[in-house]
């Protein structure tokens, strides 16, 4: 029975997690207990290139997605397809065609959101000892900016939203949720509790299937600091001194509304950060890639892999909540994917290296091997000249790639660190996964290049017809990038299994 | 067998020399060697280098290059080597003092008859090359 699983991705971090799942999604990484991802992003700061990135990213991902006509099988590239609520829903209408939920009214400043001139003395004196001067003049275009006070009051209309309307009709007891919020900002530490207050406590009079929702498999990953705000003289801006104690806050507040609420709840977060330039929001929020939003889609991979069973809620109570953490082997400043945890390497470290030489031979092999004797590239379909320069290879996987790289390469500038491969790399794959060498051969070190990639993939051709070249190239890369790393780096599996 | 060899290479090799390789019988074994050095190099090509790295046409033609020269070397030194064993044609020729000596024909004519042998194994690299490609993983495509 095919079961959805709906993101609700709030904020930034949000956002940013959300790109770290399509990574890992591109990857082929195993989501074995869901057959479909339907992100919902919540995010007022209509600038904000982190969503917009995000939102690209998944564009993307659909029109590859679409383009691959044959069913794709556990494992490989994009294996697991991506939907968005208009995808879904037969009447679209007031459903963005973006992943994104539109909110009303988020371009006003708060106090003209809350009426706050047309109240009477007596509210505007209880609003002011709940909203200070600057909470009321605070333009929400640009997000709550720290504020989740006024996100809790703006989020409120989600509820109402076409968009939640269509997710709660169309959801079905099989269907699953998650939650990604930031727990020391303003818009997830406010939403978080509000969609899961609107999820959990579903009424007949408002919403359709209420039953489906009250019950429904709901896991969460709440995000504590991992990064940092510039301090900026003479504003009172966002202050990084607040995220401990808004932190503390929040979790003593979830301790009592919230945890209960949850089949499952990740808890994340990071004491080695680096400090961000604050951003008011205008000219876009734009924080590079960070290996805490990576460990963060491993939540959401571990939700997708847990098993229906251990998801049961008896009355709109979850069985057994559990609470997780995440962990690395190593305290050090920079980490590859040794410094993982075995039980992480196990889920990240085949796929992630087998997207990075696919990635590579996008880049340097691609056009050199096209007209070659190359059996997998010569034989029909074929990969030839007149694909590579194709809207798929061209518009969508490039482009797609390209994001792969920024987004490792800024998880790597970022701290703490993560690289994963050395990205100076030409023609010899030998030293692509950092602290993993090639298997020695019987006359000692073995050759290790993209035409070893090229012998893997003519042999996982053998015996297998393909309906395009697009599909063929999908699938044979796939098989290909993992038959090589198996046969060539058989360490990356040998770990993962050491216990 | 060795009737049919005579038969097929007196259509282009000396006919004296084929005389001689048929009382010898050396006919199905240089023949026979032949095809097993060719059939070698073409297997090796495919199944046991069977690599990209070394499937493209120029190391093809290497291969069969390597098949075709031991073949002429295979020919060539076996001639050479029926020369130093002194194998007399007719022994009457012999004791009147005339040198009657099978494979007397010279180096040129050795020569020639590998040189023949060099482009049968040819032919018959290619021809095993098209019989077992197929089901070569990496070279498959090699010649064509």
């Amino acid at each position: 029975m095919p079961a959805k699983l709906y993101i609700f991705a709030i904020g930034g971090t949000g956002s940013r997690v959300l790109k770290s799942l399509t990574m890992l999604m591109a990857a082929g990484v195993e989501m074995s207990q869901v057959s479909e991802i339907v992100p919902i992003i919540i995010d007022p700061h209509k600038d904000n290139i982190d969503v917009q990135r995000t939102e690209t990213l998944i564009s993307k991902y659909k029109q590859i997605r679409s383009s691959i006509k044959t069913e794709l099988v556990k494992g490989d590239f994009f294996s697991t397809p991506i939907r968005t609520l208009e995808d879904i829903v037969k009447k679209s209408d007031g459903i963005g065609t973006t992943p994104a939920l539109t909110l009303k009214d988020s371009d006003k400043t708060f106090e003209d959101y809350i009426d706050f001139g047309g109240l009477d003395e007596k509210n505007k004196a209880f609003a002011s000892l709940l909203f200070s001067k600057e909470n009321l003049s605070t333009e929400m275009d640009i997000g709550f900016v720290g504020n989740p006070n006024i996100g809790s009051v703006v989020l409120n209309q989600f509820a109402e939203s076409e968009e939640f309307q269509n997710f709660a009709s169309n959801f079905t007891p099989n269907d699953r949720v998650f939650i990604i919020s930031s727990i020391f900002g303003g818009t997830g530490a406010a939403g978080f509790p509000l969609i899961l207050k609107n999820i959990r406590g579903a009424e007949t009079e408002k919403v359709q299937n209420p039953e489906n929702l009250k019950n429904a498999k709901i896991g969460a990953l709440t995000v504590m600091p991992y990064f940092g705000i510039k301090p900026v003289q003479d504003k009172k801006v966002i202050d990084k001194a607040t995220f401990i104690s808004k932190t503390k806050a929040a979790l003593q507040y979830y301790s009592r509304g919230v945890n209960k609420k949850l089949n499952r709840l990740y808890y994340i977060g990071d004491e080695v950060n680096q400090d961000y330039d604050f951003d008011p929001g205008k000219d876009g929020q734009k924080n590079n890639a960070h290996f805490i939003e990576l460990a963060s889609a491993l939540a959401i991979v571990d939700y997708a892999n847990t098993e229906d069973i251990d998801l049961e809620c008896v009355d709109g109570k979850p069985v057994i909540p559990v609470f997780k953490e995440f962990g690395i082997r190593e305290n050090e400043e920079t980490i590859g994917l040794k410094g993982l945890s075995i039980s992480t390497q196990n889920i990240l470290s085949l796929p992630l290296s087998q997207f990075m030489l696919f990635s590579l031979y996008l880049d340097k092999r691609l056009n050199e091997v096209i007209g070659s004797n190359v059996p997998w590239v010569s034989e029909n379909p074929a990969i030839d000249r007149s694909f590579a320069r194709g809207n798929f290879i061209e518009i969508n996987l490039k482009e797609f790639n390209q994001q792969f790289k920024d987004w490792l390469n800024e998880m790597t500038d970022n701290r703490r660190s993560f690289k994963a491969f050395n990205s100076e790399i030409n023609e010899d794959l030998s030293n692509l996964i950092i602290g993993y060498s090639p298997k020695r051969g019987f006359l000692g070190k073995t050759k290790v290049d993209f035409k070893t990639l090229d012998e893997a993939n003519n042999d996982v051709i053998n015996g297998h017809n393909y309906a395009n070249a697009i599909d063929k190239f999908i699938k044979v890369m796939s098989a290909g990038t993992g038959k090589m790393l198996s046969d060539k780096f058989p360490d990356l599996f040998q770990n993962a299994k050491k216990k | 067998m060795e009737d049919t060899l005579f038969d097929f290479y007196s259509l282009f090799i000396n006919e004296s020399l084929v005389e001689d390789l048929y009382a010898e019988t050396l006919l199905t074994p240089l023949t026979t060697s032949t095809i097993v050095v060719t059939l070698l190099c073409t297997v090796t090509f495919y199944y046991i280098i069977n690599s990209i790295r070394f499937g493209q046409l120029k190391h093809w033609l290497i291969m069969m290059a390597i098949g075709a020269f031991l073949t002429f070397s295979i020919v060539f030194l076996s001639c050479y080597n029926m020369v130093q064993q002194e194998i007399p044609r007719n022994e009457a020729n012999i004791k009147k003092g005339i040198a009657d000596y099978r494979f007397d024909q010279g180096s040129s004519v050795f020569f020639t008859y590998g040189l023949t042998m060099f482009f049968l194994a040819m032919i018959l690299f290619v021809v095993f090359s098209l019989l077992i490609k197929h089901w070569s993983t990496n070279s498959r495509k090699t010649p064509f």
